[in-house]
């Protein structure tokens, strides 16, 4: 992938690390996107990938530190993640279409934290239909602002939290 | 800690409080390391709202920044007994909100929580999720009692009872349905320090449905506690720390469920001592 290019070898992966939180559970490390407000699964291979992508490595220096075998393949998925910049990754060699639909389509598992109940705020009770707006929301590559598909809690005083999602 | 409230608290609580000259009362409380202060039309609202404090309240000094009104109920107005208690339902179930968010010390799991035969069961899920009758039919087989709002999770990942007076929505308010609690909650002193946790239940419920449960990996287990973490975009490193602390000590599960009642020995199987973690 990346290597046919003929100019992929001087690329140098640089990866996301502003906002993020991040623990490990086993040999898999969590990454919290603080802005997106989802959690990436990363598995052994794409954590230490991601941990050495600091800009100044190129691909065969990863792989060669980081002993990942296919490199590109984690590369490829950090990207999809948003947790490697793809502009470093070189234009000709990123393509969302292409990690879909590839053999590295497979992106890290994420779960979305909703919002925090909003109780404590006026105007922000929970409603069938209500709709959270101007806050603006994104999920994978949608777009959109909050919406609060259906209620959480007592309508008659309970916390009127909202299953929310991204519309 | 106290898991609940001295006596004298609530002599406190008036004493602190004070009358403004709209004849507004103004009274502060603390619990699990949180101040509140809050504002109700009079002090004649504080009897029925004491019995909705959050466990472990202490009597404070109010303090300037009041962060709950009781809205909806005007001194003198026409308002009904639903209002008033709508009202105050809405202000207790904030005010456990808000100290759910802000405990500086605890994490705070929307989860039902019991102990059976010493293990404890934690069952994640969100208000209306089918975890408060979950944890009553436990109960009502001999479970002892300490949640159906909210795992409290100490640094250590040990799990603290939340001991509501009463469920808000089986309350005094509402006598239909409701069943005492906290008549079957454990010895305060004993678990004062908090129970180590023996399973995570992540269970969806599906009308007519036959029990399945598969075990769940760590990290899908502790991804599921953090969906259902209190404040977790707000303090995620807290979140992560107090929850990896917890899954050192318990199992993951998830399971189809359908009627609690028939639910009820299939949670006791996954609690039998083979599947004690390791």
């Amino acid at each position: 992938m990346f290597r046919k290019s003929g100019r992929a070898e001087a690329l140098r992966p640089l990866a996301h690390t502003e906002g993020l939180s991040v623990t490990t559970s086993g040999n898999e490390t969590l990454v919290y996107d603080k802005e997106n407000f989802v959690i990436h699964r990363l598995d052994a291979d794409m954590a230490a990938v991601w941990r050495l992508a600091d800009g100044t490595r190129d691909i065969a220096t990863l792989a060669g530190e980081s002993g990942v075998s296919d490199v590109n393949d984690s590369l490829q998925r950090l990207a999809n993640s948003g947790l490697v910049k793809a502009e470093t990754l070189g234009k000709s060699n990123f393509s969302r279409r292409r990690l879909i639909g590839g053999a590295a389509g497979a992106a890290a598992a994420v779960a979305f934290i909703a919002p925090a109940a909003a109780s404590p705020q006026k105007g922000a009770y929970c409603g069938p239909n209500y709709i959270y707006s101007g806050i603006a929301c994104k999920d994978g590559s949608h777009t959109g602002v909050w919406q609060c598909d259906s209620c959480v809690g007592d309508n008659n005083g309970g916390p009127n939290k909202c299953y929310w999602n991204c519309r | 800690m106290t898991i609940h409230s001295a006596d004298g608290a609530v002599d406190d609580l008036r004493r602190l409080g004070v009358t403004t000259e709209n004849g507004d009362f103004l009274f502060g409380i603390r619990a699990f390391g949180v101040n509140l202060t809050i504002l109700l039309p009079d002090s004649g609202y504080l009897d029925d709202l004491l019995r909705l404090l959050p466990p472990t309240w202490m009597a404070a000094a109010p303090l300037m920044e009041i962060d709950f009104r009781c809205e909806g109920i005007v001194a003198g107005s026409d308002s009904g007994d639903s209002d008033r208690v709508a009202s105050l339902l809405k202000l207790a179930s904030s005010m456990e909100y808000a100290i759910a968010e802000r405990s500086p010390d605890h994490v705070f799991v929307h989860a039902g929580v019991v102990m059976i035969d010493g293990r404890v069961l934690i069952l994640p899920g969100e208000s209306h999720a089918g975890k408060s009758t979950l944890v009553a039919a436990l109960v009502q087989k001999g479970a002892t009692y300490f949640s159906d709002e909210y795992a409290v999770i100490t640094a250590d990942g040990l799990v603290l009872p939340y001991l509501r007076q009463i469920a808000l929505r089986n309350s005094l308010f509402f006598p239909e349905g409701r069943t005492d609690l906290t008549a079957h909650a454990p010895d305060a002193d004993q678990l004062s320090g908090g129970a180590v946790p023996s399973t995570v239940l992540v269970s969806t419920y599906q009308a007519g449905a036959k029990w399945s449960s598969t075990p769940l990996d760590r990290t899908s287990a502790l991804i599921e506690l953090c969906k259902n973490t209190v404040g977790f975009r707000n303090r995620p490193d807290m979140s992560f720390a107090h929850l990896n602390r917890l899954l050192e000590y318990a199992n993951g599960y998830t399971c189809v469920r359908g009627e609690a009642t028939d639910t009820i020995p299939h949670i006791m199987a996954l609690l039998e001592p083979q599947n004690k973690p390791l």
